[in-house]
């Protein structure tokens, strides 16, 4: 997806510096995440996620209202107009690349999180590109690392990460997929169908689109 | 009753002992007010007891409902919710024993429906014992939702079913020593054969009286440390009565929202504290921390008390990766289908035919002596909506769910959604929704209600959206005898793609529209196995009754208001009030307006009306070929008849279903509107 907006262009260049627009796009990234996870965007919501006050998340919301990014209803919560949806989004993946890039270079995994919240609003297109060049948009990155789409029936990996939203996530990890469960790919259907695996003695089918958000380490 | 486990009975003594009181109602029956032979201490007074069957999906646990409730079982809703609700009581050495079944889940989460009305049931009505059903030769995943039961702290045993099927595979399970690592019983059992199952049932009601509690599964030391400190804070707090501290201490950290959502808003914060710092030790978020650590306990019970051997994979397991096979699994499924569709439908179709043709012989017979006065008329409605209710319910629905039992049952239906997850994600549903949307295209209505087969409520209301917009044989029907017949053969074709497209792009907007997390397919393939036939049919048969108590009063209500409208003189006026939609907008006749209002009762009715009321047959002379198109389409599209808003209503409650309605009435009306006026420009 293009994402055009002349907001953000003027960092893109690197040209001007504001924490005044990095807030706005920590809001609007958290909020996006909120919803894509299902949830409800409210005040108490907004808040916890960012460790800040109730009552300034309201001013936040009220301001972001004024500048059309959302609308904002006290006591209802918010919703992220087209524009706001779209940096959110932006942000949103930024976030996860600087992550994946922080666990690729060796930072330990609690530690990425925060990291990546402070890197992902610096991060330009053609940074975004490079790193992906680097790491890999879905292939194999230096430490091994593979999503269960790319791999090959009969092979087999270690489950490293999740990347999906909560709801799937648990989903995978009451079905077993756990952090360090040992699986084993038995099928993939043609056309970008499901893949098969087993994996603690059961047989699973998981969706394309989600086998791409499951990371393993493939041994050999 | 004696003590658990206290000495090895004989188990050959006691089958035969079982097998005994099968024949004689007494001792194992769903019949008969008290014990015969006499259970040990409690003879002669009927104690209530309560069960509750759980465990994972296909284990086999409606297998042992069935063996054990017989007849004596009713399947209805749990309250508010579209999940299945079996009890059955049984007699049992002077217990009278209500079951129940609780629907087949993974987990305590609330990631399904079927997860949530567990967790109320186990919390709220609280059984005597709960009866874990676990699949034998998938002994670790299965324990893990194990894990979480016992966490409820009420008394519990545990079947290890299956045992046969898992030692063909190499699985051997020293059930004595899984015994020991969950203190609770474990009996083996192969219940299709009801091997064990008398086992199962003295066992229970033995832990029933003891009321002995499950041992506590120790988690690593800074995870117990955490629940420690949060038990305590938990205990102070009053919210959610009834539940073991341990449990919700656990489901804070596992950041359950619907246990966060009923406790104090310091206990969440003070318990989201330790969790956070549980995530800088274990590197992961914390309910992934948790699902670490259970599965690690698991594991380590299931490594001590199985042993696998690696066999030779059977003939039939090469027979399954066949039907998975990347080439030959899709005409071999296309063949089962079209098998399926087929002969569902053919002999739905004949049979159909058949009774309304005999049943409708009497209604007429009965009009024609009793007039067309108001009572006359409403009994004529009556008897007209019975006629439909009974002609689509018996040939149609009852067939239906037993296939789709057979389907589900011997494990076919998840290839199915397997092989065509890809295909169906194009119009926003995915692998499982296959099979209730080509059932669509026979009826409406086993499709709505197949779509139960889809697990989390937003995938739900996607696919029986979808699936009530698919044209069903009757407006087949109607496409045939009016356009096919009339206009020309490929704008009957024509007609069925533009349906089709209209479908592809709502299917798709609901899909963007509808809120909530999107998870695709993630299902288990069970292994296929042989269905068990009895099971199958009896829960066909309890569903079809179900359904018959929800669609039959709509239906036939909807027939009495129609004729009692007619009786009344009332259609004149309402053609009269649909005159600015159906001619001024649709371009169509006014009495086609009255076609539609008798549509909603069947909708093969549209043609038929059409033809009565213009008192010829002989269409052609009445109709352009464009009012001809535009009538079809906005039969297609314009309401689902009344057994598919039974159906609906069903499955999705009164709101959703008259909001799917209302929508397609205008949105039918919108596009016949649209269609027309594009069709003028050509024709």
């Amino acid at each position: 997806m293009s994402t055009k907006f002349v907001w953000n262009n003027p960092r893109e260049s690197g040209a001007e510096y504001s924490t005044e627009s990095e807030n706005v796009e920590e809001y609007l990234e958290t909020i996006y995440r909120i919803t894509e996870k299902g949830g409800r965007p409210t005040t108490t919501a907004i808040a916890g996620e960012l460790g800040v006050s109730a009552p300034s998340v309201s001013e936040m919301l009220r301001k972001l209202d004024n500048k059309g990014y959302l609308r904002y209803e006290p006591y209802g919560g918010a919703v992220l107009t087209a524009k706001g949806k779209a940096i959110g989004k932006t942000v949103l993946r930024k976030h996860r690349l600087m992550e994946r890039f922080l666990i690729a270079i060796g930072i330990s995994k609690n530690k990425v999180h925060n990291e990546a919240c402070r890197l992902e609003h610096a991060v330009s297109k053609d940074l975004e590109s490079a790193i992906k060049k680097e790491i890999g948009e879905t292939r194999a990155n230096s430490k091994g690392m593979v999503s269960l789409a790319d791999m090959k029936p009969g092979q087999k990996g270690e489950v490293v990460s999740i990347d999906s939203g909560e709801l799937a996530k648990r989903r995978l990890e009451d079905m077993g997929l756990t952090p360090g469960a040992e699986i084993s790919v038995s099928r993939t259907a043609p056309l970008g169908g499901p893949v098969e695996i087993r994996v603690r003695g059961s047989s699973l089918a998981i969706g394309r689109g989600m086998a791409q958000k499951i990371y393993l380490k493939v041994d050999g | 009753m004696t003590k658990i486990r206290t000495k090895k009975t004989d188990s050959a003594n006691r089958r035969a002992s079982y097998f005994a009181g099968c024949e004689k109602p007494g001792v194992f029956s769903g019949s008969a007010k008290s014990g015969g032979p006499g259970g040990p201490g409690e003879a002669g007074t009927s104690k209530k007891l309560r069960f509750a069957l759980a465990g994972n999906a296909n284990v086999g646990k409606s297998v042992i409902f069935n063996y054990l409730t017989k007849l004596h079982q009713h399947i209805g809703n749990w309250p508010g919710k579209t999940v299945e609700r079996a009890e059955g009581t049984f007699h049992f050495k002077g217990y009278e024993i209500d079951v129940i079944d609780l629907p087949g889940i993974y987990s305590i989460s609330t990631y399904s429906i079927e997860e949530e009305v567990t967790r109320e049931y186990i919390a709220k009505e609280k059984p005597d014992v709960l009866i874990n059903v676990v699949d034998a030769s998938v002994l670790e995943r299965n324990l893990f939702l194990t894990l979480q039961l016992m966490e409820f702290e009420i008394p519990m045993v545990v079947v290890l079913n299956q045992t046969d099927m898992a030692e063909k595979k190499g699985i051997f399970i020293d059930y004595e020593e899984l015994t020991k690592a969950l203190g609770i019983p474990v009996i083996p059992a192969v219940a299709v054969r009801g091997t064990g199952i008398y086992e199962v049932v003295e066992e229970t009601i033995g832990v029933c009286l003891n009321k002995r509690k499950p041992v506590k599964i120790v988690y690593g030391k800074e995870i117990e440390n955490s629940i420690g400190k949060i038990e305590k804070m938990v205990k102070k707090d009053a919210s959610l009565k009834g539940l073991p501290a341990r449990w919700k201490a656990i489901k804070l950290l596992e950041e359950d929202a619907e246990v966060a959502g009923s406790m104090d808003k310091e206990t969440v914060a003070a318990a989201r504290k330790i969790s956070r710092n549980i995530e800088t030790i274990h590197d992961h978020s914390c309910p992934t921390a948790m699902a670490c650590e259970k599965y690690a306990a698991v594991g380590n019970i299931a490594r001590r008390v199985q042993k696998a051997t690696i066999v030779d994979s059977p003939v039939s397991s090469r027979f399954a990766d066949l039907l998975l096979h990347r080439i030959w699994g899709y005409p071999i499924m296309a063949g089962i289908t079209a098998l399926i569709f087929i002969s569902l439908f053919s002999f739905g179709n004949f049979l159909s035919r058949l009774m309304e043709k005999h049943l409708l012989h009497f209604v007429d017979a009965f009009r024609s002596i009793a007039g067309s006065g108001v009572l006359a008329g409403t009994l004529a409605g009556f008897m007209e909506g019975m006629v439909a209710a009974v002609t689509v319910v018996v040939p149609y629905i009852l067939p239906f769910y037993l296939i789709l039992g057979l389907l589900e049952d011997s494990g076919y239906l998840a290839r199915m959604a397997f092989l065509m997850d890809s295909a169906m994600h194009k119009i926003g549903l995915h692998g499982k929704a296959f099979i209730p949307m080509i059932m669509g295209f026979g009826c409406n209505v086993p499709a709505c209600l197949g779509c139960r087969v889809m697990e989390t409520k937003r995938e739900r209301m996607l696919a029986i959206f979808v699936t009530s917009m698919i044209p069903c044989a009757a407006v087949t029907a109607v496409v045939l005898g009016l356009v096919a017949k009339y206009v020309s053969l490929w704008w009957a074709i024509g007609l069925y793609a533009i349906d089709l497209l209209i479908i592809f792009a709502l299917g798709k907007i609901a899909f963007r529209v509808l809120p909530g997390e999107s998870v695709g397919l993630i299902m288990e393939i069970p292994d296929m196995r042989v269905p068990q036939f009895r099971t199958t049919v009896r829960e066909a048969w309890y569903k079809m009754k179900d359904f018959v108590f929800v669609a039959f009063p709509i239906i036939i209500a909807s027939a009495v208001v129609i004729n009692l409208m007619k009786a009344l003189g009332m259609l004149a006026p309402l053609s009269g009030a649909l005159y600015p939609v159906t001619v001024l907008w649709l371009g169509l006749p006014a009495v086609a307006g009255i076609a539609f209002v008798f549509g909603i009762i069947r909708k093969e009715l549209t043609l038929i009306m059409l033809a009565s009321l213009f008192g010829t047959a002989k269409l052609a002379a009445v109709m352009t070929p464009v009012q001809m198109l535009v009538f079809t389409l906005v039969t297609m599209l314009y309401i689902p008849c009344a057994a598919t808003i039974a159906a609906l209503v069903k499955e999705t409650g009164w709101k959703k279903a008259g909001f799917i309605t209302v929508f397609k009435i205008f949105f039918a009306i919108l596009v016949g509107g649209i269609f027309m006026r594009i069709l003028l420009i050509f024709m």
